[in-house]
């Protein structure tokens, strides 16, 4: 595709512990936009203390270098909403598949996580340099064992098999477009169809934190991207990651 | 503690007579010595979301002799002008190493160069690395490892190099 940043190479390696890792070591010589796909992982990561399970070339495990120039740290979260987007046009155009967003950047479908993300930047001083997105997006898996009761995969929705590189391909050219919107688009418009597409947005939901579990509705995100929610009772509240979980 | 608080504990302390209260809550530390007309409270900010700004205002007693009796926090006062901050970009979790069983990006004592990472800062599940933009050497680490930070919250004391 014409000006295509995401996915202009594409690197395939048989094994690697973590494409993050992998991208975050040969930064200096991959260009801008550059994706690293992995047949297997053997210590993907999930969020920082937990590990990304996936069953050998069922799956994409890839990941994506990002220079984007002049983003400030503020502005950080807009790479996650982007992300985020991209992976639901996806599933959308591509299969007719209505997924959601759990805040700030789990992908469901039907309830259960079919995609995880794991964003890494590197910072000087307040500016983004670079950018390491990586996703996990289930793809032909259909057994997730019982450690992941809450796991779906593209093939247990559709009920058939996929080319996981084709598939891995037409992700890109979705995260592509979002990404080059992101550049050039006001961080208000890609809030609001963030927020949009967030399970709980509007609408009253479970949560749970260290006081207990109480309903909810998400109004809105903050520059950080911290939780803005509101009780029936007309009480605000401002959540980080890690004070605030959903009760699905 | 809002304000109202800190003052309200000033006049209480002035009264009772007792030379020196100190107290924690919420992550702040007060401390109030009576001398024969002065007050003093000393805010150290331990690594806490609670933005300690309030009782240093809340101090308009605190006196040029009294402030050499501060606690080693807020000691080498003088001296830090020639230091330099490593401030906080964004509203996070700071983290001293890539991962629990990693070792630490630096340690007090450390030369660092530009570029350097020296610390890791994860924004609703963004991680940042965040190099140093001086060459210098790592004098002090002002936030634990695994608390949260705000923005533009100093992060480190460096001396350039």
């Amino acid at each position: 595709m014409l000006n295509q940043i995401i996915g202009r190479n594409v690197i395939y390696i048989s094994k690697t512990e973590s494409t993050n890792s992998f991208v975050k070591e040969q930064q200096g010589s991959l260009p801008n936009g550059t994706c690293v796909f992995a047949g297997e992982q053997t210590a993907g990561r999930g969020q920082q203390h937990t590990r990304w399970n996936s069953e050998k070339s069922k799956n994409i495990t890839a990941s994506v270098k990002l220079e984007p120039g002049k983003m400030e740290a503020e502005q950080q979260f807009k790479l996650n909403m982007s992300v985020s987007l991209g992976i639901l046009d996806y599933l959308q155009e591509q299969h007719g598949i209505q997924g959601r967003i759990k805040w700030p950047n789990d992908i469901l479908v039907n309830g259960r996580k079919i995609c995880g993300i794991l964003i890494e930047n590197t910072l000087s001083g307040s500016r983004v340099q670079s950018s390491v997105i990586g996703f996990g997006m289930n793809i032909n898996q259909t057994d997730f064992g019982d450690n992941l009761p809450n796991a779906t995969s593209l093939a247990l929705v559709c009920g058939r098999i996929f080319d996981v590189k084709e598939e891995l391909r037409l992700l890109l050219e979705c995260l592509d477009i979002r990404y080059r919107q992101l550049l050039v688009v006001p961080t208000k418009v890609l809030e609001e169809q963030y927020l949009r597409n967030v399970y709980g947005f509007d609408t009253l939901v479970e949560m749970r934190t260290e006081g207990g579990s109480f309903h909810a509705k998400i109004t809105g995100i903050d520059t950080w991207g911290r939780l803005k929610t509101e009780k029936p009772d007309g009480t605000s509240g401002l959540y980080d990651i890690k004070q605030v979980q959903f009760v699905l | 503690m809002d304000l109202k608080e800190i003052q309200d504990l000033i006049k209480f302390v002035a009264k009772s007579g007792v030379n020196e209260v100190e107290l924690e809550t919420d992550g702040v530390k007060i401390v109030i010595k009576t001398g024969a007309t002065k007050i003093e409270t000393i805010a150290v900010q331990a690594p806490a979301p609670v933005i300690a700004a309030a009782p240093v205002a809340a101090a308009p007693a605190v006196a040029a002799p009294a402030q050499a009796a501060a606690t080693p926090a807020a000691a080498p006062a003088a001296d830090t002008s020639k230091y330099v901050e490593i401030k906080s970009p964004m509203v996070g979790t700071f983290y001293r190493r890539p991962s629990p069983d990693k070792d630490l990006f630096v340690n007090i004592g450390d030369d660092i160069k530009k570029g350097d990472v020296v610390c890791m800062i994860e924004a609703m599940k963004l991680f940042n690395e965040i190099e140093s933009e001086i060459n210098g050497r790592i004098v002090k680490v002002l936030v634990d490892d695994a608390t949260p930070v705000e923005y533009d919250q100093p992060l480190f004391l460096v001396e350039p190099a």
